[in-house]
């Protein structure tokens, strides 16, 4: 008998019941990504009620504490762009010090949340519904802490728009081959999509908390923000083309951002930068240090809503095992940063990475190398995995070390390259680790304001993924 | 569900996207018109404390540029001559006229007449006079025709642009030496100047600063 | 080519530049002297008796006699060529050997010779305090100089100046003998005076005036005149009578005099001389000459000129205070410096790290500011307390102090500099005093120093060879560095990686063919009239910081103050690096006892493929047409990043408005007080732009005065083709001022020039070309021409020996044989 023949049932198709049941294909038992049968309604009352219940006291206490927090650095970029670049602790040669570590370290930090939105979508990862949406909040947010350092750190900043190619009297373009310029453009084009898909993906939940809204001025303002959605066939399908096509745009930002950015050091000549592992290096450390970020805010938020149904174990256990993958492949990095310059026999490179781990800053160098290296290993274990406080600490962990990674990069790199006559130290002064230390509670303020207003979990996206979603489910459950 | 919205509203937001584009284009448009030197100094005629007329001097009379400038040939700097250049003449002629008052105080006393810089350089600009007027670029080329102004005005943007121009394309601009002073002559054509310009380029070995140091240092 | 033997307590930059060098305390100096007439008469053969005698007096200590021994022999081989000189502060005996030795070694009339000067019948400051005390004087006039604070300090000077019923101080400062003073006057700057001179060799030299004195000023002569004739008096008419009354002469040869700027035939001729043994011999015999007999408890004290602040004089200025020392590299404090073996008894220096990367400095440094560590210093009871700093090569009991620091009357930049190591300064030890004991105390003094690392770790930054080596092997220079072992970089690099032919290099770029790697880049697009470049040879480059200094006065640079200097903010331009090098044998925890010392400029070095001009985002510095990396601080909106990628790290960053704000309340930005004074304003050069905070600035080969000259050459030339500008009529301000000429500037794209030359030489190289940065700026390497007869002969300069074993050891293939 033809195959053909074999497999045709009296010519109905093969997702028919009739084909099912003759058929009894194995179904791979899926972890529920919503656990304990969650209704739809549930889920819209869970995530909308956190909008709409009053403000608790912890978040007020948390709003201030961060808000004056962030007041440190409104403090000291005043006192930066008003008296001058020295109040920080730079010299000759180290010229960079915490400034653009900390531009690095937040830029990282926003990559975890686009890979979520946009990679794992493509990737049809289920999983990610629950907490894109924070992801990509924390996103936004880490760029927007990020962009203050490039935009300060420059000795005039009411020049800064000299960066852009505007016409102007003098005849004179900026410099297309400076990878400075390059993050002009790459930073403001992650901004721009990352706000947009944000926005975008919200928009039926905002539409959703629009219509539960009962003053006035909650339906306008969200209905504002909602854009009008009336949640018909068209609107979803217009949707979902959007939204399929700015996830789309984000997947190559993903690994162009943070690769222009390692460009700031990988397109220089001094030793211990200049280093093609450098893109791949930046890209994987950022994903790194964003899932460490995704991890360290999500945990909390968890515990303090009770989203224990939403944001399962199951997804603590997929971000904790990218978390060790992207881990490893950093210290596969910081391996074969040590193994190049062996073999590469430039003297330079060699004293470069023997200074890194032996020199003056060597502390730092085992912070980092503990911390990235080290500490993720834990996540092979289930144990661990399985114990949010731990995975908590570990994840905090899991950012100092990347904050140290860019601090070893930057300065060790500085304080002694080609020429020892020229060799120095770096040193921050208050005014840069309050600076520093102030753009967290900028962070945790916008956090904050988004956890308080705007539906922190992507409610349409979450009732997708669970079962009752399936058109065929009832169907199922009727024959089954 | 209620819509607090009318129908229009759906409309909002490529409105407000539109005018985004519309405004920043303008706005870019606007600043790159009204702020730069080709709007904000073309056309600057202050009133200066002495009603001296260019026109009358350097027109009607054809006393040289070099006899008050004295210092254009030989310094960076075009002096605005000190009085007693003035009163060379003027102890004789016009001793009548009430317009020459401020001169004649001014000789008596010493203290300078507060003439109004008409054409000023940033002070991270370094120009030099002399070595345009020496190379063939007249006084016209950047002052205007002087010798029919009344009260002297700003003619040409001074923006970097505008020199540059000139810098990259000298043979533009190039005339014989003899006639820099003379702000009357016009080459007898475009080709004639190019071609002019091309050969005194290439026999007096004219390459102008196109490189920062030219002019900033 | 010549060859130099250095004796001495201080490492000076002579002996920097020594060929050989012997550490000996200052107070061993007279018996070391002894040591060498003794091997001089010798080698000569003659007065074998008077050589018993001088070697009766005994040795050095911990001097090699082999060394004075075979020194003496080569001296005397070369005699006719040879010379000794013995230092100013060397007592009598000491100058009657070296005379000794000069003849023997027919040193008179040919390569010294002596000139006939008036004697100097002054009276000494002690016979004036003897006659104040036996209350013989009056009034006392004070002209210039500051007795209250450097006399010395056994006489007391102002208790006995006090003692005096009138005192009348004319000073360029209001400073301590101005404060004991009934009445100051302010002194003119001899830029303000008219005056007269007479040079070290006799000539007569005019003093002229170029600004009317600032502060109402008085010279010295209009001083004098006012007591002896009590009527003022212009100071010309004062030097017009005073010169064409000694000279003769009238109105005529008295302008001649001061168009040309000396008196023609006054120099003085050179006087034949004979050498008196018998007088020699006396003033030996009878000068009590002895080991100084040093120990840890019994140290010698040396007093030095401050290199900047002369004997305290300068020690206002802010240029000069914040100059480094040529080899201990600070500035604004002096210290007390001391050699390692006595910082180690003394446990100052720093402690060994946990594990040792590279050579470790003995100076502790916390955060990279240094630690000078406190020690008291005792002499004949008076103790001074100040910080200590280690300085490789001192003998080891001899403590080195400049003097001309810790003040007490002065203006606000010398405040608190320093500590005033007069107080030590005793009658019977001006220069030198033995017998000093030190101790250790607690506390710290943060010293401004500008150069932390001390070795190259082996890097083939400054290229030395011996002669001998040079003349075996004239291209070793292209054998060294990584330039000479690495495939050149940006492949297919079609000159054969020759990177250190410059000029050819230039004539491929200029006609588009060098090879550039692929790159899409057509700048910087040689096409200029000229082709700027520079060479400075390491040969003759002797430390001394004159180019510093001239570049910070023509460029407006500005000084940024102790507490800036800590944190590595210095300004300066062209910064001179000083390298110590011991050899590969020691182990990197230990401090070297006898370093050779290499000294390198380091300005802009002009790169052709500037790395800084890539990456700066607003395109503030790029290179022109002729050469040059241009910086436009207009443009510049200060990332920095220019300065990172600079391998050489010769950028300068404006951290604060060093000339709008105050310098020590920068901290308070726009609160603080705004605005230069008057006066500093004028300090400035008006052709070249003053910089604000955030812009960053370098050595630009003094493009002001190029284009100055370009400019005059193309109004010149007019409508004709004439403008270039000819060989040697711009030189930039470090080519001015160096005294070795060891700068020199010019156009690299015409054969003839001296620059060219130059480069075309097989000592030219490039630091750190194999970047391929193809520097402007070749340095000459540097030569060594040490005895191979001498005990402490070495192959080639430590710094080569360092740099082949750091090389032998990272897998390079031997270089010397096969030649790559």
């Amino acid at each position: 008998m033809a195959i053909s023949e074999q497999f045709s049932l009296e010519g109905k198709s093969g997702g028919s019941p009739e084909v099912l049941d003759r058929v009894k294909p194995a179904r791979m038992p899926r972890l529920p990504l919503v656990l304990n049968n969650r209704s739809f309604s549930w889920i819209t009352d869970k995530v909308c009620g956190i909008v709409e219940e009053k403000t608790p006291l912890w978040w007020w206490i948390a709003f201030c504490c961060s808000a004056s927090l962030a007041g440190f650095t409104a403090i000291g970029l005043t006192y930066l762009v008003s008296t001058g670049v020295g109040v920080w602790g730079l010299s000759n040669p180290t010229n960079w010090g915490w400034a653009i570590v900390n531009f690095v370290f937040w830029i990282g930090i926003g990559h975890a949340g686009t890979l979520i939105s946009a990679i794992l979508c493509l990737l049809k990862q289920k999983w990610r519904t629950t907490i894109n949406r924070a992801a990509e909040a924390m996103t936004i947010f880490a760029v927007a802490c990020a962009g203050i350092f490039p935009v300060f750190h420059i000795g005039r900043v009411w020049f800064a728009w000299w960066l852009f190619p505007i016409p102007n009297a003098n005849a004179i373009w900026p410099n297309f081959r400076s990878p400075l310029l390059w993050d002009v453009f790459a930073v403001s084009t992650y901004a721009t999509v990352s706000v947009l898909f944000w926005y975008v993906g919200m928009i039926p939940d905002l539409a959703t908390v629009r219509d539960r809204a009962k003053t006035l001025f909650r339906k306008a303002a969200y209905g504002l923000m909602a854009m009008g959605w009336r949640g018909s066939n068209r609107n979803w399908s217009n949707y979902e083309m959007a939204y399929l096509l700015l996830a789309g745009l984000s997947t190559p930002l993903v690994l162009s951002v943070h690769t222009i950015v390692s460009f700031d050091f990988a397109v220089s000549l001094i030793p211990g930068w200049h280093t093609t592992i450098f893109p791949p290096y930046f890209v994987a450390g950022a994903i790194f240090s964003g899932f460490g970020m995704v991890l360290t805010l999500i945990i909390p938020l968890r515990a303090i809503y009770g989203l224990h149904d939403l944001i399962t174990q199951y997804h603590i256990d997929c971000m904790c095992k990218i978390t060790l993958a992207t881990g490893t492949i950093v210290g596969y990095a910081y391996s074969m940063e040590f193994f190049i310059a062996a073999y590469g026999a430039n003297p330079f490179e060699i004293f470069a990475f023997i200074n890194r781990a032996f020199g003056p800053y060597a502390w730092a160098y085992f912070i980092m190398f503990s911390c990235n290296v080290l500490v993720p290993q834990l996540f092979w274990f289930k144990y661990i995995r399985e114990r949010p406080h731990v995975v908590w600490i570990v994840s905090i962990l899991v950012n100092v070390g990347m904050w140290f990674e860019r601090f070893v990069i930057v300065v060790t790199s500085l304080a002694r390259d080609f020429l020892p006559s020229s060799w120095g130290y770096y040193s921050p002064t208050l005014v840069d680790i309050f600076t520093f230390f102030g753009t967290f509670g900028f962070f945790a303020t916008l956090f904050l304001l988004f956890v308080r207003f705007l539906p922190l979990i992507a409610v349409a996206e979450v009732k997708a993924v669970t079962p009752q979603a399936d058109p065929h489910y009832y169907q199922g459950k009727q024959h089954g | 569900m209620s819509t607090i919205f009318p129908k229009q509203a759906n409309k909002v937001p490529a409105q407000v996207v539109i005018a985004l584009l519309l405004m920043g284009g303008a706005l870019t448009a606007g600043i790159t018109y009204y702020f730069t030197p080709k709007y904000s100094r073309v056309g600057y005629q202050p009133t200066q404390p002495v009603p001296f007329e260019h026109s009358l001097h350097a027109g009607e009379l054809g006393i040289d540029c070099r006899f008050c400038h004295n210092h254009v040939d030989k310094s960076g700097h075009s002096n605005v001559p000190s009085t007693n250049t003035c009163m060379n003449c003027h102890n004789q002629i016009q001793l009548a006229s009430d317009k020459l008052e401020l001169v004649r105080a001014s000789f008596a006393t010493g203290e300078p007449i507060p003439w109004v810089q008409v054409h000023k350089l940033p002070d991270y600009v370094y120009f030099n006079h002399s070595v345009h007027v020496n190379r063939g670029i007249s006084c016209y080329e950047c002052h205007g025709q002087v010798n029919e102004m009344d009260v002297v005005h700003h003619v040409k943007p001074f923006s970097m642009a505008f020199c540059l121009d000139c810098h990259r394309n000298p043979e533009e601009k190039l005339r014989p030496p003899e006639e820099v002073f003379n702000l009357d002559w016009r080459p007898e054509s475009e080709e004639a100047q190019l071609e002019f310009g091309r050969e005194a380029k290439e026999a007096w070995r004219v390459n102008p600063p196109v490189g920062c140091a030219g002019c900033h240092r | 080519m010549n060859r130099l033997y250095a004796a001495e307590s201080y490492y000076s930059i002579t002996g920097a530049a020594a060929d050989h060098r012997l550490r000996v305390a200052s107070s061993d100096i007279p018996i070391l002297t002894a040591m060498f007439a003794a091997e001089v008469l010798a080698a000569a053969g003659i007065a074998s008796r008077d050589e018993e005698a001088l070697r009766a007096l005994g040795t050095a200590p911990a001097v090699d006699e082999q060394w004075v021994r075979v020194c003496a022999r080569d001296l005397y081989d070369h005699a006719g060529e040879a010379l000794v000189v013995a230092g100013p502060h060397q007592p009598p005996s000491v100058h009657a050997m070296a005379m000794a030795m000069n003849a023997v070694l027919g040193a008179p009339g040919s390569t010294v010779t002596y000139i006939d000067i008036p004697e100097n019948d002054a009276a000494t400051l002690f016979d004036l305090a003897a006659d104040i005390e036996a209350d013989r004087v009056k009034t006392l006039v004070v002209l210039g100089g500051n007795p209250v604070y450097n006399a010395p300090t056994d006489l007391h000077w102002a208790e006995v100046q006090e003692k005096v019923d009138e005192v009348v101080h004319l000073g360029q400062y209001f400073d301590e003998t101005s404060e004991k003073s009934d009445c100051h006057i302010n002194a003119a700057h001899y830029l303000e005076s008219w005056g007269d001179a007479v040079a070290y060799d006799g000539t007569v030299l005019p003093i002229q005036p170029m600004i009317l004195p600032l502060f109402r000023g008085l010279t010295e002569s209009e001083v004098l005149e006012l007591i002896i004739n009590g009527q003022p008096r212009e100071g010309y008419d004062i030097v017009f009578d005073a010169v064409t009354r000694t000279l003769g002469g009238g109105r005529k040869e008295f302008e001649k005099f001061l168009h040309d700027g000396f008196w023609a035939g006054s120099t003085g001729s050179n006087v034949p001389v004979s050498f008196n043994p018998n007088a020699a011999r006396d003033m030996v015999m009878s000068g009590g000459i002895v080991s100084g007999n040093l120990s840890s408890s019994r140290l010698e004290l040396r007093f030095i000129q401050d290199p900047s602040l002369d004997d305290g004089r300068f020690n206002n200025n802010g240029w000069l205070q914040e100059c480094p020392d040529p080899v201990s590299k600070l500035t604004w404090d002096n210290a007390f410096l001391i050699s390692p073996r006595l910082s180690h008894e003394l446990g100052t220096t720093a402690a060994d790290p946990l594990v040792t990367v590279v050579r470790k400095n003995p100076n502790a440094h916390k955060r990279g500011r240094e630690q000078g560590r406190l020690i008291e210093i005792t002499v004949n009871g008076k103790t001074l307390r100040g910080p200590a700093h280690v300085l490789p090569g001192l003998p080891d009991y001899t403590v080195v102090v400049s003097l001309g620091y810790g003040r007490s009357v002065t203006g606000p930049i010398g405040q608190g500099s320093g500590v005033d190591a007069y107080r030590l300064r005793f009658a019977d030890g001006l220069s030198v005093h033995s017998g000093a004991t030190v101790a250790r105390v607690d506390g710290v003094r943060e010293l401004a120093n500008t150069q932390e690392h001390w070795s190259m770790e082996g890097r083939a930054i400054i290229r030395e060879a011996n002669i001998d080596y040079y003349r075996k092997r004239p291209d070793f220079v292209d054998h060294m560095g990584m330039e000479a072992h690495s495939p050149p970089p940006l492949g297919l690099d079609e000159d054969g990686g020759n990177r250190r032919d410059t000029v050819g290099l230039l004539e491929r770029s200029i006609a588009g063919e060098a090879n550039r790697g692929n790159s899409a880049y057509v700048t910087p697009a040689f096409s200029g009239d000229h082709q700027w470049g520079m060479s400075i040879d390491l040969n003759t480059c002797t430390g001394c910081n004159a180019c510093v200094i001239a570049c910070q006065s023509e460029n407006n640079i500005p000084i940024v103050g102790r507490e800036q200097v800590l944190r590595g903010r210095e300004m300066h331009w062209i910064r001179l690096d000083r390298y110590y090098s011991a050899g590969p044998g020691l182990d990197k925890t230990d401090i070297p006892k006898n370093p050779q010392v290499s000294f390198q400029p380091m300005p802009c070095q002009h790169c052709e493929t500037a790395p800084c001009e890539s990456v700066c985002p607003v395109n503030a510095t790029v290179h022109d047409e002729e050469g040059l990396n241009v910086m436009a601080y207009n443009r510049c909106v200060g990332t920095r990043y220019c300065a990172q990628n600079c391998p050489y790290k010769v950028r300068r960053f404006n951290f604060f408005d060093w000339n709008d704000r105050d310098r020590d309340r920068v901290y308070e930005g726009p609160l603080g007080p705004r605005g230069m004074d008057e006066i500093s304003k004028m300090v400035q050069n008006p052709e070249v732009s003053m910089r604000m905070r955030g812009v960053m600035e370098k050595c630009t080969y003094c493009v002001q005065r190029i284009q100055a000259a370009k400019i005059e050459q193309k109004v010149k030339a007019g409508d004709s083709g004439a403008i270039k500008v000819p060989d040697g009529t711009i030189k930039t301000a470090c080519q001015q001022v160096c005294p070795a000429e060891a700068i020199v500037f010019g156009d690299i794209s015409d054969p003839n020039s001296r620059v060219t030359q130059l480069k075309n030489s097989n000592r030219d190289y490039g630091v750190l070309a194999y970047l391929n940065t193809r520097p402007r700026t070749t340095y000459l390497a540097k030569l060594r021409n040490p005895n191979p007869l001498m005990p402490d002969y070495y192959d080639n300069p430590l710094s080569y020996m360092e740099y082949k074993s750091a090389s032998g050891a990272s897998g390079y293939s031997g270089g010397e044989e096969k030649g790559h």
